[in-house]
């Protein structure tokens, strides 16, 4: 999905003169398109059939087995409860009061969830004691009559159902398990478990969303992978097309690149022996002609036409024009991008819940806002890295960065890993913090570089594509294997993915790329001081980029992962919670970037979204649970959809004055500098106010604050006019 | 100390007779050690269970055994009979019979009491209080042992445990240390618990000595007072037991002792006590290491068990209608079931 926007019109076809050779191009454009969404529709329809069969047969088993053997244990329990129940009997103790009994029983209970309700009734049916919710006999319009008429069956042994006592009875609101217990020859009550039925439907939905959320990940990983290959088979005949396209034109001063591996390096080589053949032929011609001092000068003249139309001048085979290099792509890049991000992104569905695992009290900080310290030392670490990143890639080029950034990196996630205290991890954090922003800015310089100028938003545009795709996959697949695995495997998963990425990044980044100072211009103080001065500027980050940042990091990745656990959801649904929010921007960020350029109604799209995301938080505060949440984290995600790239594109607008100073990317980077401070300041802040009020309370101040904040947007609205040139970089 | 030297070859013949000659007992292969079991009022538990012990573990034994019958004047005649026979160990019962043999860590006499023979003393309330050894950990002499009560915060919590009490009563006698400590311990437990001590001193009589005949009348004064008495270490107590345990029943107030002796021959509802046959199986385990393993008894610490066993008194509690929960019957020891009076707990 990230690939596809960035990829089809990228074509050679732009502005060729002749209908038929316009033709040829849309054919190759149209043929590659159909070749890779064949290739995807293929590759989707294997996993899904496979993933389908796969989940059939372990329903099948899981059902199978599953169901008989918890029978099978709440008989166990039955039976050793009924035996204590009869010990006291032994010992002279009334049936009625025996002592303890609920307690005893909910020991029993409480490691097996699908056990409802554990009780013990009287020989006639009554209830006596009961561990869970069990139901109360002969209320509610006789909802446990069949529990009664099975302990009466039993007491008066006529097993249940043909049963002895132990095996299942399907009453009208239960299952249940029955054991007598037996006392001076007579059955003198039973014990009763009920089965929470809906347990295994619960459980097997459970599966089926982990299925779902590891197939949605394999699509796109697929994706990302089909895209490279593809782009190995296309790119060279996208060039060899082009070429063809120019020599039809009759530009024969063309060649392809010689240094390409395998069947299409042969094929260049093949064609540029062709064209250079005809231009030694042309040569010796014309030098032949040259030689022949008395010959006919209109010849000569004519000649010499030939050559210059048809670019075979003296210059010969050594002045033929540079051809595109299809060797280098953003594609290169893509793959170790997006696993590197998957790595990191793993955490993100727990962190806040490992950092309360290693929870140590620090006197003069509230538990809440210690919470929230990692995720905030992890961006402020991020932050102040950024810029030098940025220069040390202009300095020692993208793949030496890219791989560099590796060792803090999975050095970071190792730690994470083994982390025996909640300042060890803030510092290992911080050190993959490191690592990320060496990577991301160098993933960003190298497509700066291989991209031509008028190619590089989209070139951009597909970097965030790979950031939200993996941060979607890593942020779901990391909640899937912390409930399962725990909390420190996630992290060594994460370095082990992370040194496959160095590797990839290894083989397939070209090394000779560098950013050529593309990517970071540097940003001096006084230039930030000027900014500061616009109040236009100010506004838009004080009121909408700095409060989207704290929203997200602060709500988003801090507040949601507590807030969810609390009620015990597990990290795997968290997970699927917060790549909600990745999968909104995904699908409406472009097209809310597309509707703001072209209506010029940015500011519009600025307020409702800020106003939105501030809503967003309040949601908890009325709809509690994890509907609450659910439709927290959409309303916030399509805030965030309408109005970031908006933000983006008003900057052209309102710093005009600095942008003919300091050119439009600087003034980017400084926005996306300063909005930074929202990040750091997003977790201390929630959890601070949150240790005072309050999840509920506490969520709904902040959000009716972003709110609040988002009303003076409105009067920006009047000086609003449109932005005159279109956004070229994509916000991360 | 020919066994000694003979211990060796033992050893060696009892690994390798197996070996040579397929399964047969390694008793067979060495000459018995010689033990001398000091005891107070016969073979009891504790005495059953040391040797239970020694002969699950295989261990040849020729026991001398010496029931004083609670006379003190015999204990004398016993160290020079000891020293006679050559004894490889003496194993004392109770603290008097203890400190005759083996006399005060600070006023040992070599005529008077054992310090060439290895010696291992049991049911001894209070090891340190009386002088017997200066520390726990090294006694610093020929001997070793095993305590017998069970620690009060240990106590405290197996009662909450039956029942959430929050004061408790404590009824002591001031002529004797152990009460007194007792008492001191309970409080800080007590403070650290958040419960409430009550606490009464027994009057004395004209002779200066604890009027047993006030116990009825100071425990139905209390009984209001206190939610459960507790009966820790005292003699006079345990002496007067029936008429204490009695008084606080018919009160509707249940006791709770630290010993098993009020719980199984009166009318306290519940002990946690140290069963005394394992006392005696966990003093034989240090027998062992003495004889068997060869190490030097001032190396072995004097230890408590760490399993204790909850005695309750079934037939108090039918009487108060105080039942102990459902959970806690899994691991009590249930004596006096109607029908069925002093039952016997399972033993090996």
């Amino acid at each position: 999905m990230t690939a596809a926007g960035a990829q089809p019109s990228d074509g050679p076809s732009a502005g060729t003169p002749g209908d038929s050779l316009v033709d040829a191009g849309t054919d190759v454009s149209r043929l590659t398109a159909g070749l890779r969404s064949g290739m995807l529709i293929a590759t989707l329809a294997l996993m899904v059939g496979a993933a389908a069969v796969l989940s059939l047969v372990t329903h099948r088993l899981f059902e199978q087995q599953l169901a008989p053997e918890m029978t099978r244990q709440a008989a166990t329990i039955a039976r050793f409860l009924a035996a204590d129940v009869e010990r006291a009997l032994g010992y002279g103790i009334p049936i009625s009061e025996v002592v303890g009994v609920a307690e005893h029983f909910e020991k029993a209970r409480s490691p097996h969830p699908e056990m409802e309700y554990i009780a013990l009734h009287r020989a006639d049916g009554t209830l006596l004691q009961a561990a869970g919710t069990a139901p109360h006999a002969g209320g509610e319009g006789g909802m446990t009559s069949g529990t009664v008429e099975a302990v009466r069956g039993l007491a008066a042994g006529r097993p249940a159902l043909g049963s002895l006592g132990g095996d299942l009875v399907h009453t009208n609101s239960h299952d249940i398990v029955l054991h007598p217990v037996r006392h001076a020859g007579a059955v003198a009550g039973v014990v009763v478990v009920g089965i929470d039925a809906s347990f295994v439907r619960v459980q097997m939905q459970e599966l089926a969303y982990d299925v779902l959320t590891v197939l949605l990940v394999a699509v796109i990983l697929a994706f990302e992978i089909l895209a490279l290959l593809t782009n190995r088979v296309v790119s060279p005949l996208r060039a060899l097309h082009g070429l063809m396209l120019r020599v039809g034109q009759g530009q024969l001063d063309q060649r392809l690149p010689d240094r390409v591996p395998g069947v299409a390096g042969h094929l260049f080589r093949t064609v540029n022996g062709t064209l250079d053949a005809l231009r030694k032929r042309y040569g010796r011609a014309a030098a032949a002609l040259a030689a022949e001092a008395n010959g006919p000068a209109p010849l000569r003249e004519r000649m010499a036409e030939i050559g210059r139309r048809f670019g075979l001048g003296e210059a010969g085979a050594d002045g033929a024009a540079a051809a595109p290099r299809p060797a280098q792509s953003v594609f290169d890049v893509r793959l170790p991008l997006f696993l590197f991000v998957f790595a990191e992104e793993l955490q993100k569905s727990f962190l806040p819940l490992y950092i309360r695992e290693l929870f140590q009290p620090v006197g003069w900080l509230s538990p809440a806002v210690l919470l929230g310290m990692p995720i905030s030392v992890y961006m402020l670490a991020l932050a102040l890295i950024t810029p030098v990143a940025g220069a040390w890639t202009d300095r020692f080029g993208t793949r030496g960065v890219f791989i560099a950034g590796l060792l803090p990196a999975i050095g970071g996630f190792v730690g994470s890993s083994i982390a025996g205290s909640l300042f060890e991890l803030l510092g290992y954090r911080a050190l993959t913090a490191i690592g990320y922003a060496m990577i991301t800015i160098a993933a960003q310089g190298y497509i700066a570089a291989v991209t031509a100028r008028q190619g590089r938003a989209q070139g951009m545009s597909a970097f965030v594509g790979v950031l939200m795709a993996a941060s979607v996959c890593g942020t779901a697949i990391g909640g899937i294997l912390a409930d399962r695995l725990g909390y420190r495997p996630v992290f060594l998963f994460a370095a082990a993915l992370a040194a496959l990425a160095g590797f990839l990044a290894f083989r397939m980044l070209s090394g000779e790329t560098v950013s050529g100072g593309a990517v970071r211009p540097g940003a001096r103080s006084a230039d930030y001081a000027r900014l500061l001065g616009n109040r236009r500027f100010l506004t838009l980050l004080l009121l909408a980029a700095i409060p989207a940042k704290i929203v997200l990091t602060g709500f988003l990745f801090y507040a949601v992962p507590l807030y969810l656990a609390e009620f015990g959801a597990s990290e795997a649904e968290t997970g699927r919670v917060m790549i909600l929010y990745s999968i909104l921007i995904i699908a409406v960020g472009p097209w809310a970037g597309r509707y703001a350029d072209r209506s010029g109604r940015s500011w519009h799209l600025v307020f409702a979204g800020t106003l939105l995301s501030g809503v967003a938080m309040a949601v908890p505060g009325f709809l509690h649970g994890l509907h609450g949440v659910l439709l927290a984290v959409t309303l916030l995600a399509l805030g965030h959809a309408v109005s970031i790239s908006p933000q983006i594109a008003l900057v052209p607008e309102v710093c005009r004055a600095e942008i003919d100073r300091v050119g439009q990317t600087t003034v980017l980077s400084i926005l996306r500098m300063l909005e930074r401070v929202g990040s750091v300041a997003g977790p201390l802040l929630v959890a601070g106010v949150i240790a005072r009020l309050g999840y509920v309370d506490g969520l709904t101040m902040i959000g009716a604050t972003v709110a609040a904040l988002s009303l003076p947007l409105l009067f920006m609205l009047r000086s609003t006019f449109r932005p005159v040139h279109p956004k070229t970089e994509m916000p991360r | 100390m020919t066994s000694r030297t003979a211990l060796l070859p033992a050893l060696f013949l009892g690994l390798l007779l197996p070996l040579l000659f397929g399964p047969s007992g390694p008793a067979a292969a060495r000459e018995p050690y010689k033990i001398m079991m000091v005891l107070w009022r016969g073979c009891e538990d504790a005495c059953r269970g040391f040797q239970d012990y020694l002969r699950a573990q295989d261990i040849p034994v020729d026991y001398l055994m010496r029931d004083v019958k609670q006379d003190p004047l015999a204990l004398p005649r016993l160290v020079a009979e000891a020293r006679a026979f050559q004894v490889d160990l003496v194993v004392t019962w109770g603290t008097t019979a203890s400190l005759g043999m083996l006399g005060r860590h600070d006023q040992v006499d070599p005529d008077l009491h054992l310090t060439d023979t290895p010696a291992l003393f049991m049911i001894v309330t209070d090891p340190l209080g009386v002088g017997l050894v200066p520390s726990l950990e090294r006694s610093g002499r020929n001997l070793s042992g095993s305590l017998v009560v069970v620690p009060e915060d240990v106590q405290m919590r197996a009662i909450q445990s039956y029942r959430p009490v929050k004061r408790i009563g404590v009824v002591y006698n001031t002529d004797e240390i152990n009460a007194v400590v007792s008492l001191e311990r309970l409080r800080k437990v007590a403070d650290e618990m958040g419960l409430t001590v009550v606490a009464r001193e027994v009057p004395l009589d004209e002779r200066g000595k604890p009027y047993a005949g006030s116990l009825p009348g100071i425990v139905a004064d209390m009984a209001d007072e206190v939610d459960l008495f507790y009966i820790g270490s005292s003699s006079f107590l345990l002496v007067h037991r029936d008429a204490f345990t009695s008084a606080a029943v018919a009160k509707g107030v249940p006791v709770a002792a630290a010993g098993e002796v009020p719980v199984m021959e009166s009318n306290a509802l519940m002990g946690l006590v140290s069963r005394y046959y394992n006392v005696g199986q966990l003093t034989a385990a240090k027998a062992e290491q003495i004889l068997v393993g060869g190490k030097r008894p001032e190396d072995i610490p004097i230890e408590a068990l760490s399993r204790f066993s909850l005695i309750v008194n079934m037939e108090v509690a039918h009487k108060l209608k105080l039942y102990p929960p459902l959970g806690l019957q899994r691991f009590a020891d249930v004596i006096k079931v109607s029908g069925q009076p002093h039952a016997p707990e399972a033993k090996p």
